[in-house]
């Protein structure tokens, strides 16, 4: 007989999941002196219900991956959690000190997401349109964030990003709006657990709607002001 | 002056994707040895060609026919020279009604391929697929040829395109004792994120191959692990993975 102790196949291999289509995701962070004491610890505790949150979420935690980029210092942008699968992802500890380089800090969220894309591409992994949420409590404070502004408007205007702009209190939301082309939203308070909260479950339904679905927002009152 | 043996094994699996369609597999390969010299070539023809397949099937013979009869130190031009004259042969293929390169665009085809001889080598590439060449008998030391594509996950590029010796590239590699060449088909499975190596998948099936004497056995047990249902499911593109021991 041909081939009869021919194994059926090779023993032992996986084939990892690894085409689930993903949904990056950017929070890119002040953390500036202004948000030392109760702020950068409603900011953390956010964080870890969003962490908890989407690690619950079965389909999420394979199909969203996320980034988190802090903006502090002098000119200090520095990546605090790179890009990992919900699954993977651990909520770091921010810390506040110092201006606000929110200029910066959306460049670099911009070309993290750009190799993101190349990535995706490369491994055959198709992507939902990237989210970048920027928070922030005050304004820019870094050289030539306008310009900045300007790339990230052209690169929402050319389909390449999302960009929703979040101010808390005292938030200069006419110069957060210059980084997007939807409006600034106004955290009431200090409700980043109701917000990140709501962000879990948003970026879960859009990493689960069908292609070219229009992209469905989770109602917004839990934590926004207006 | 003694020769070891040389062990090849390839799996060309036609994916779900043409099954279901009843068209063949567009990839296509080859590999030739004379002496200590092995030439390998792999492409996948483009599923949006018309003629990818017939594409595929020339690069893949007229690069190891050509490079069989090079030196690793002439090899850079000798592909451009054996790429340049698939080229022609496609111009002139009787499926080319007007003899042009402005048709080869219905051949298009990726190329992954590898020379090697006495011990270097080099891994040359046009568009997505990979090429990898170990370098140690485990498996944490390998030089790899990535896949490019274009600024889509649609778009790669293809050896019929008129300015392909701009995505050709070449990654020089010495002291391998295993080559491993796949096609898109297979990247997704082969690699995690920033083309680390999966621990099972390739190290399960380079094991089973390196132990498995009889040939056809092996071929068989590879084409069934590409062919198996969840493969196929979650990547539905046809599946070609070239495995080489070196001497």
């Amino acid at each position: 007989m041909d081939n009869q102790n021919t194994p059926e196949s090779i023993p032992y291999v996986e084939f990892a999941d690894n085409a689930n289509e993903r949904t990056p995701c950017v929070l890119v962070l002040d953390c500036s002196g202004s948000m030392r004491g109760e702020p950068i610890k409603q900011l953390n505790a956010g964080l870890q219900a969003l962490e908890k949150e989407l690690k619950e979420d079965i389909d999420a935690s394979s199909r969203v991956q996320l980034l988190i980029i802090k903006a502090s210092g002098t000119d200090d942008v520095t990546v605090e959690s790179d890009w990992a699968d919900a699954m993977n992802f651990t909520a770091p500890t921010m810390e506040a000190g110092g201006l606000t380089p929110l200029g910066k800090a959306m460049e670099v969220a911009l070309d993290k997401i750009e190799k993101r894309k190349c990535l995706y591409d490369n491994c055959g992994i198709t992507s939902k349109r990237p989210w970048i949420f920027l928070i922030s409590d005050g304004e820019p404070t870094d050289y030539g964030w306008e310009e900045a502004a300007e790339v990230c408007r052209y690169a929402q205007k050319n389909k390449k990003v999302v960009i929703h702009a979040i101010g808390t209190q005292g938030a200069n939301l006419d110069k957060l709006a210059k980084f997007s082309l939807l409006p600034p939203k106004r955290l009431t308070g200090l409700k980043f657990t109701e917000f990140f909260l709501w962000l879990s479950r948003s970026v879960s339904c859009i990493s689960k709607a069908a292609p070219n679905a229009n992209n469905y927002m989770d109602d917004i009152t839990d934590w926004n002001e207006n | 002056m003694t020769q070891k043996k040389l062990h090849t094994v390839t799996a060309c699996v036609r994916g779900a994707l043409h099954k279901a369609k009843d068209l063949p597999c567009q990839d296509s390969f080859s590999c030739k040895s004379k002496g200590n010299k092995v030439v390998a070539v792999i492409s996948d023809g483009a599923g949006s060609a018309k003629y990818g397949k017939i594409g595929a099937k020339t690069v893949c013979e007229t690069l190891c026919d050509v490079l069989l009869n090079s030196d690793l130190k002439n090899i850079c031009d000798n592909v451009k020279k054996a790429i340049t004259a698939a080229r022609e042969k496609l111009i002139f293929h009787r499926y080319n009604k007007t003899k042009s390169a402005d048709e080869l665009v219905n051949f298009s085809a990726t190329v992954v391929g590898a020379f090697y001889h006495n011990g270097k080598g080099v891994l040359f590439h046009i568009g997505d697929g990979a090429g990898m060449a170990f370098t140690s008998k485990k498996y944490d030391n390998f030089i790899i040829s990535e896949p490019e594509n274009g600024a889509y996950s649609c778009e790669t590029f293809f050896y019929t395109m008129s300015d392909w010796d701009d995505c050709l590239r070449f990654t020089p590699f010495e002291n391998a004792n295993r080559l491993i060449l796949m096609t898109d088909g297979v990247t997704g499975f082969v690699f995690g994120e920033d083309f680390s190596i999966r621990q099972n998948f390739l190290i399960p099936i380079v094991e089973y191959l390196e132990n498995e004497k009889d040939k056809k056995r092996a071929i068989r047990a590879l084409q069934n692990t590409l062919n198996d249902r969840k493969a196929q499911r979650i990547n539905p593109d046809d599946k070609t993975l070239l495995w080489i021991k070196l001497p």
